[in-house]
């Protein structure tokens, strides 16, 4: 990485003096996107992991503003979240296997608390903004559970909620496919507390016992 | 002229297809739909695939009347990030047994012309490499937790 840099300064001085200052000028506009792209992939692989270390300043790294639509076609921001303690998970409609599993496994685990479970709100984010809409969004979260909130929006609004949670997501395009594409993401199970604050994830096969049981110490 | 050699065509079609029907040696059981969530246009099926002969095979295609098309999918994680994938081929080697579970491999049901319900069969039929087709019923549950 140093080196290529380095060694595209030095090409880079060179060619000023041999050539015109124009074509100087293309060329180090060149390098210097190759050099921001190769920071880019260089940066990536630590963007969806957030472990212990995003939250050791005692400040949440995940989680913050949301500009959404709720599957009744409402607008809706994190503001409606407030004063509940709150499970949110990322997928995608068409996810046959893994998305109703981990969304299962919440549903459940909300419900192990009886009387205390109307503290925690189960909530979906999509991340494939383009085929679920709210009117597809609405029959499948309810029938999870009754207060699971779905949510979708523009692609660049579902972005920024990616963004704030540190969801990996990659449109991948499958030609043979009949789905056409499909929708690679990180999948982990966040609680968020009743300010808006980030407590802890999970990974998407958690077992529901330790899922209700984290849950248990935070409800009263 | 034209109609024989149609007549023709269909006739030899026909005989590949019944000399193709031939007998394998997988078996199936444990075949089920988990029964998706409301206005879902997809379901995952899973079984598991026994190979009781001396030879290998492989799976390499599925089918159902009820959806428009059934892939054959593989869920992959890579660190934290997962990833689903269509395969053509599921190598079924001889004298073992091959799963189709909940976060691995899955028959997927795309496109699905009618709610599924619960309890309901539907049937998939599953091609082989060797030619062979078992025609199977899976019957539609709900997820265990």
């Amino acid at each position: 990485m140093r080196i290529a840099i380095i060694y595209g300064f030095t090409w880079l001085r060179n060619a000023i003096m041999k050539r015109g200052i124009m074509r100087s000028l293309i060329i180090g506009i060149a390098v210097l996107i190759v050099a921001v792209f190769a920071a880019i992939q260089w940066l990536a692989p630590q963007h969806f992991t957030p472990g212990p270390a995003d939250t050791v300043s005692g400040k949440a790294l995940v989680g913050g503003p949301l500009s959404l639509v709720d599957h009744d076609g409402q607008p809706f921001t994190e503001k409606r979240l407030k004063g509940n303690y709150s499970l949110v998970y990322f997928g995608f409609t068409h996810c046959p296997d893994i998305c109703p599993t981990s969304l299962l496994t919440i549903s459940h685990a909300i419900n192990a608390l009886e009387e205390k479970s109307d503290q925690v709100v189960p909530v979906f984010i999509s991340l494939d903004p383009e085929r679920d809409t709210p009117e597809k969004l609405k029959p499948y979260v309810s029938s999870f559970h009754p207060r699971m909130i779905g949510l979708t929006g523009s692609p660049e609004q579902v972005k920024q909620a990616a963004d704030a949670y540190k969801v990996y997501f990659s449109k991948v395009e499958t030609p043979e496919s009949a789905l056409g594409y499909l929708v690679d993401h990180s999948g982990f199970i966040y609680l968020m507390g009743p300010t808006g604050e980030y407590i802890t994830h999970f990974p998407h096969n958690v077992a529901e016992q330790s899922l209700t049981a984290t849950l248990r110490q935070h409800v009263h | 002229m034209l109609r024989s050699a149609t007549a023709f065509l269909a006739a030899c079609l026909l005989f590949t297809a019944s000399a193709d029907a031939g007998e394998t040696s997988v078996d199936v059981s444990e075949s089920w739909v988990a029964l998706p969530p409301d206005a879902a246009s997809v379901a995952a099926g899973y079984m598991k695939l026994s190979n009781t002969g001396e030879n290998d095979l492989a799976l390499i295609s599925a089918s159902s009347d009820c959806c428009d098309v059934v892939e054959l999918h593989e869920h992959v994680m890579d660190g934290d990030k997962m990833s689903m994938r269509q395969t053509n081929r599921v190598s079924l080697p001889a004298n073992k047994m091959v799963a189709f579970k909940p976060g691995g491999l899955h028959l997927m049901l795309i496109g699905l012309k009618q709610p599924l319900k619960e309890g309901e069969k539907v049937e998939i039929t599953l091609g082989f490499e060797d030619a062979s087709q078992i025609v199977q019923p899976f019957t539609v549950k709900p997820r265990s937790r």
